[in-house]
C-alpha cells in the first residue's frame, strides 16, 4: 500500500487532540445562583485525580476517527496493479443514424467495433458513444471487455439522425475521467459530409486525443432517390377543404425517373412517373377532402439505382381545419360586406354582436370567439370596453377601426399610448402610402407582388392618431404625409392592431381592392396568435405539446393498437415526448383509466439530410479545428495525474472517509445520549 | 407536624406550587386561612363580617338587615361594616435576591411575598379596610383586588438596591398613619435599612416586618463544591460547602440577631417566612395586630 499525499499523514498528530481533551478536561463545576453570598467566603477545592482517563471507548472512538480520516486524505492506494497496466485509453463512437445503414455499413461497423473491444488488451480502458438523436454511452469503463462487445452486438439499427459533435463531446466528457496516457477516440461513421460540416464552429476542445477514422466511407455518387421538404396546406372550399401538397424529389443527379404514390386516408391521390431534372424536382399534389377530421398520408417513390431504399417511404399528418371565431361590433358598410359570413367560410366563423351580445361576452368567463373585430363608435359602450380589455388581457386579440373622435374614445386610446388629434384630408398627390413595416408578419405578405401592391391604396381622409408612448405603440402603415394609419399595441397579453382608417369609399378605396380581404385574415392570423403545433418530426426528436386540462396526465404514441411511448404532461400540462425510431403516423392518446381519447397526429419520417449521400474525401478538415494542439506544457505532463488514474480504481478513499465519519456519528450520538441521561 | 397532616389548616406546598397564577395561589391561601381559622386560637379576629346581633331598641335603623328581616321576619343589625377605616399599604422586595427558590420551596421568596400579600389583600378588602400598594393608592373598593393582583403580577426580582429603594420611597408617599406590611429577605447590604424603618415608625405608621427566607439560606444544606453566583451582583465565589458552612451560619445568624435587635427595639413585629412552611400563623397575627388598630 502507498499512499497519494503522504504528507496529509502529518495530520495523525490531530490525534492528540482528543489526548489532550481527556487529559485536560476539568470536571465541569455547578454554578449555583445563590442570593445570600454576603456571608460567603472563596474556598476553591483542588482539581480531584488530575490527569486521568475518563470514558476511555469515547476516547478511542474520537482516536480512530480521526485517524481514519487522516488516513483517508493521504489517499492509500492499494496495489492491485490494474490501474498501473492500463496505459491506453480508447472511446468509440458508432455512427447508429439511417444514412450509415447503406449497405449493411452499420453491421460492419458494429462488428468491427465489438471485435476490435474484444481484441483490446487488459491495458487498454475502453468505452461506447452511439451516435443517434441523442448520443448516449453504451458502454462505460467499469464494464470488461466481453460485457462491451456483447452490448455492442446487441445495438439496433435507427432511423435517426445524430450529431457527430455531441458524441464528440460526450467522449471528450469520458476522456476527462480516463486512466491511460494515451487517449483514442475512435469513429465508426459513413463519413456523411452534412454531419461533419453542421456545428463546424463549436469545437468540442479535444486536447491530446487522437481521432482515428476507422469506419468505410460511402460510395460517392451511389445515387438516392428520396423525398424532401413535405408541406401541406389545408384550405376551406364549398364542401370540406382542398389539401395542397409540395415536396421535392431528390436523386443525386444520377437517377433519371421515379415512380411516385401520394396515399390520402388509404386512397391514392398521385401516382405518377417523374422526370428527375438536376438537384431538386418539386412535386405538387392537391385533392379535395373532408374538413374536420385529420388527413394521415404517405409518400412512396421509387426508382433505380436507389442506395438507401430506407428513406423511400415518408409520411405526414393533416390538421382539421380549425375557423376562427369572430366577434363583429361594426355597423359601417364596408366592413359589415368585408366581413360577411358566407366571404370568410371555413376561414372565419363571423357573428355580429347586438348590444346584449357584447354585455354577455363582457361577463363571460371564457369567451367563444378568438378575435374582437370593433370600430370605435362601440367604445362609447362600457360593455364593449370591458369587452376589448378582457378580451386582450386573457391574450386574445383586437382588430380596432378609429372612425370617430370621442372623449371617451380618446381616453380609451390613451391608456395604449395613443392620441387623438383630429381628422386629416389629403391632397390628391399624398394619397399613397409612404412607409410601411413590410417585415411586420400582418403586412410581409405584400413582399410578394403576386399578393398585393400596396401603393395601389388610395387613401384621402384619416383620424391622427399620436404615440405618447413609443413603448405602448408602434406605427406600422405610414400615410403619404408621414402619418401613421397603422398601429400596433403593446403592454396586453394579447396584440391589438389600430387602424385610423374609416374603411368608407369616402375615406379610402382599399375595401375594393383585392387584396384587401387576404390582408384582414393575415392581420386576423396575427393578433389570433394560434400556436403552431409540429405535426411531422424525426425518429427520436423531442416534442412538445400542450393540451388542455393535461397536468399530469398519461399520454401515449400508438401506431395502430401498439403503443409506441408513453409519457406524462407535467404541472403547466406541456407533454414532452420523445419520437418513436420507426417512421409512421401515431395517434397521441389520453390514456385515462378505461377511456382512451385521440388528441391529435404525429407523422414521424426520417430525417431528410440523411438522405443526402454525400461524403468527405479523407479526413474531415473540421478535425483539425476540434483537437487543440499539444502545448509544452500539455505535451511535458504527458499521461494524466496519478490522482485521475487513481481516482478511477481506488475506492478505499471513500470507505475510510465514510467510516471515519460514522465514527463521529457514533460518538455524538453517543454523547447526546449521555446528556439526555442527565 | 407536617403541614398537610393538620386537617384544620390545608396547606400542600406541592399543590400551591403547581398554581401557576397568583390570583389561584391568593385564593388557596385564603381558603387554607379561613378553614383553619374556625378551629384556631385566633378565631373571630377579622371575618366577622357575616354576623349579626338582634335588633335592640335605640339602634340606627340604616344598619338594619331588611332583607333579612323580609325572610325571616327577624330585625338583625349588621355590625361589621362600619367597624373599619384602616389605611394597609404592602410593600413588596423586587431586588434581584428574592429569586432564590430550592428545591424544597414552593415558590421563589418574591413568589411567597406576593402570594401573601395578595391574601391578605384579600381579606383586608373583605373587611372593607383600604389596602394599597407602594404604586397603587389605597382604596375600598372592589376592584382594587384586580388592580392590586395586576400590579403584583408585573412585579419581577432584578437589581442589587431593591428594599433600600422601596423604604425611601415609602417615607415619601404615607402620609397619613397606615399599617405597612413589609415583606423582603432583608438580605440588602445597605446601611440605610434600618434608619428606613425607623423613619416609617417615627412617622406613626405600624410597620410589620414578614421577612421571607427560603430554607437554604437558613440551613446552608449544601455539600458539592461548586461556583457560588450572586442572584444581584453576579459575583462568583468557588465554594466547598463542607468548609464554610459553620461561618456562614454563624454569620446569618448574627444578621437575624441584628434584626431582630432591631425590630425589637423599633417595637416592630417582626415574623420569618420559611418558603416551604406554611404562612398562616404569620398571616393571623398581622390580622390580629390591624384589629387591635382599629
Amino acid at each position: 500500500m502507498s499512499f497519494l499525499f503522504p504528507l496529509f499523514l502529518l495530520g495523525a498528530l490531530g490525534v492528540a487532540a482528543p489526548v489532550w481533551l481527556h487529559l485536560r478536561r476539568r470536571q465541569r463545576q455547578n454554578v449555583l445562583k445563590f442570593s445570600a453570598l454576603r456571608f460567603l467566603d472563596d474556598s476553591p477545592s483542588p482539581r480531584d485525580m488530575p490527569l486521568q482517563l475518563r470514558d476511555l471507548l469515547l476516547f478511542l472512538l474520537r482516536m480512530a476517527a480521526l485517524l481514519l480520516i487522516v488516513v483517508a486524505f493521504a489517499w492509500p492506494i492499494l496495489g492491485s496493479g490494474k490501474s498501473a497496466k492500463q496505459s491506453e485509453t480508447r472511446i468509440y463512437l458508432l455512427d447508429n443514424t439511417l444514412s450509415h445503414r447503406v449497405d449493411g455499413a452499420f453491421d460492419k461497423a458494429r462488428r468491427d467495433t465489438a471485435r476490435s473491444i474484444r481484441r483490446a488488451g487488459p491495458e487498454v480502458q475502453t468505452a461506447v458513444v452511439e451516435i443517434a438523436a441523442r448520443s448516449r454511452i453504451v458502454v462505460d469503463f467499469g464494464m470488461s471487455h466481453e460485457e462491451a462487445a456483447t452490448a455492442v452486438d446487441s445495438l439496433q439499427t435507427t432511423h435517426q439522425r445524430g450529431s457527430y459533435l455531441d458524441a464528440f463531446r460526450l467522449a471528450a466528457t469520458l476522456l476527462d475521467r480516463s486512466l491511460g496516457s494515451k487517449r483514442t477516440i475512435v469513429v465508426y461513421s459513413d463519413g456523411q459530409k452534412n454531419q461533419w460540416s453542421e456545428n463546424a464552429n463549436v469545437p468540442p476542445f479535444l486536447k491530446d486525443v487522437e481521432v482515428i477514422l476507422a469506419g468505410e466511407h460511402g460510395k460517392q455518387n451511389a445515387g438516392n432517390l428520396f423525398a424532401s421538404n413535405t408541406r401541406t396546406t389545408r384550405l376551406p372550399v364549398r364542401d370540406g377543404s382542398a389539401v395542397n401538397l409540395n415536396l421535392d424529389l431528390g436523386g443525386q443527379s444520377v437517377n433519371r425517373t421515379a415512380d411516385i404514390v401520394i396515399r390520402a386516408d388509404g386512397k391514392e391521390v398521385l401516382k405518377q412517373q417523374i422526370q428527375l431534372a438536376a438537384g431538386q424536382t418539386p412535386v405538387s399534389a392537391q385533392w379535395i377532402a373532408g374538413s374536420d377530421t385529420w388527413i394521415r398520408g404517405e409518400v412512396q417513390i421509387s426508382g433505380k439505382p436507389d442506395a438507401l431504399p430506407l428513406d423511400n417511404h415518408s409520411f405526414f399528418a393533416v390538421p382539421p381545419l380549425n375557423p376562427g371565431k369572430i366577434a363583429l361590433l361594426a355597423r359601417s358598410h364596408y366592413l359589415r360586406a368585408s366581413f360577411d359570413p358566407d366571404i370568410l367560410r371555413g376561414f372565419w366563423d363571423v357573428h355580429a354582436c347586438s348590444s346584449k351580445g357584447i354585455e354577455e361576452a363582457a361577463k363571460a368567463d371564457k369567451p367563444w370567439f378568438d378575435v374582437v373585430v370593433a370600430e370605435s363608435d362601440y367604445l362609447q359602450s362600457q360593455n364593449a370596453r370591458e369587452l376589448i380589455l378582457k378580451h386582450l388581457n386573457n391574450g386574445r386579440g383586437v382588430l380596432l377601426f378609429v372612425t370617430r373622435r370621442t372623449p371617451l374614445v380618446d381616453g380609451f386610446l390613451r391608456t395604449f399610448g395613443l392620441r387623438m388629434s383630429g381628422e386629416k384630408t389629403l391632397p390628391e398627390r399624398a394619397q399613397t402610402f409612404r412607409y410601411a413595416a413590410l417585415t411586420h408578419p400582418a403586412l410581409a405578405a405584400f413582399t410578394s407582388p403576386d399578393f398585393g401592391d400596396l401603393l395601389g391604396v388610395r387613401v384621402k381622409k384619416y383620424e391622427r392618431l399620436e404615440i405618447i408612448s413609443p413603448e405602448k405603440a408602434t406605427g406600422l402603415l405610414y400615410a403619404g404625409d408621414g402619418e401613421p394609419v397603422l398601429f400596433e399595441t403593446r403592454g396586453t397579453k394579447g396584440k391589438m392592431l389600430v387602424f385610423a382608417l374609416d374603411m368608407a369609399i369616402s375615406a379610402t378605396n382599399w375595401p375594393l381592392r383585392p387584396d384587401f380581404l387576404p390582408f384582414l385574415d393575415h392581420c386576423l392570423r396575427y393578433i389570433r396568435a394560434m400556436p403552431e403545433e409540429q405535426s411531422s418530426v424525426e425518429p427520436g426528436e423531442i416534442v412538445f405539446r400542450e393540451f388542455e386540462d393535461s397536468a399530469g396526465k398519461t399520454f401515449g404514441l400508438f401506431s395502430g393498437n401498439t403503443e409506441a411511448v408513453r409519457a406524462i404532461a407535467d404541472e403547466r400540462g406541456r407533454l414532452k415526448i420523445a419520437a418513436p425510431d420507426e417512421p409512421g403516423i401515431y395517434e397521441v392518446r389520453r390514456l385515462e383509466g378505461e377511456a382512451i381519447r385521440v388528441e391529435g397526429l404525429l407523422s414521424v419520417s426520417s430525417s431528410t439530410a440523411e438522405s443526402d449521400l454525400e461524403y468527405v474525401e479523407g479526413r474531415p478538415a473540421v478535425l483539425g479545428t476540434w483537437i487543440l494542439p499539444r502545448t509544452q506544457e500539455t505535451a511535458a505532463a504527458g499521461a494524466p495525474s496519478p490522482v485521475t488514474k487513481a481516482l478511477g480504481d481506488e475506492r478505499s478513499w471513500w470507505w475510510l472517509l465514510i467510516a471515519g465519519a460514522a465514527l463521529l456519528l457514533c460518538e455524538m450520538l453517543w454523547l447526546l445520549n449521555r446528556r439526555s441521561l442527565g | 407536624m407536617a403541614a398537610s397532616a393538620t386537617p384544620a389548616l390545608r396547606f400542600e406546598p406541592q399543590q400551591l406550587a403547581a398554581l401557576g397564577n397568583l390570583q389561584l395561589k391568593s385564593r388557596y391561601l385564603v381558603e387554607g386561612f379561613l378553614t383553619g381559622i374556625h378551629q384556631s386560637p385566633f378565631r373571630g379576629f377579622s371575618v366577622e363580617f357575616s354576623e349579626y346581633r338582634d335588633y335592640q331598641p335605640g339602634d340606627d335603623l340604616r344598619h338594619l338587615d331588611w332583607r333579612l328581616y323580609a325572610r325571616n321576619d327577624r330585625l338583625c343589625i349588621r355590625e361589621f361594616e362600619e367597624e373599619t377605616n384602616t389605611r394597609v399599604y404592602l410593600v413588596i422586595d423586587g431586588s434581584g435576591s428574592m429569586a432564590y427558590r430550592s428545591d424544597r420551596a414552593w415558590d421563589d421568596k418574591i413568589g411567597v411575598a406576593k402570594a401573601m400579600a395578595a391574601a391578605l389583600a384579600w381579606l383586608l378588602l373583605r373587611q372593607k379596610d383600604a389596602v394599597g400598594l407602594l404604586d397603587v393608592p389605597p382604596s375600598q373598593r372592589s376592584t382594587q383586588f384586580g388592580q392590586i393582583l395586576r400590579h403584583l403580577t408585573s412585579l419581577k426580582p432584578e437589581g442589587d438596591a431593591g428594599l433600600d429603594r422601596l423604604l425611601a420611597q415609602a417615607n415619601r408617599l404615607f402620609h397619613r398613619r397606615s399599617m405597612v406590611a413589609i415583606f423582603s429577605d432583608l438580605l440588602d447590604p445597605s446601611a440605610n435599612i434600618a434608619n428606613h424603618v425607623k423613619e416609617l415608625r417615627f412617622r406613626g405608621h405600624d410597620v410589620y416586618i414578614f421577612q421571607v427566607l427560603d430554607p437554604d439560606e437558613i440551613e446552608f444544606p449544601f455539600e458539592d463544591a461548586a461556583v457560588f453566583q450572586d442572584l444581584e451582583t453576579n459575583t462568583i465565589r468557588h465554594v466547598t460547602p463542607e468548609k464554610v458552612r459553620k461561618t456562614y451560619l454563624q454569620r446569618f445568624e448574627a444578621f437575624m440577631e441584628t434584626h431582630r435587635q432591631l425590630f425589637r427595639d423599633l417595637e416592630i413585629p417582626h415574623e420569618v417566612i420559611r418558603t416551604d412552611a406554611q404562612p398562616y400563623l404569620a398571616m393571623a397575627r398581622f390580622l390580629s395586630q390591624r384589629r387591635r388598630k382599629a
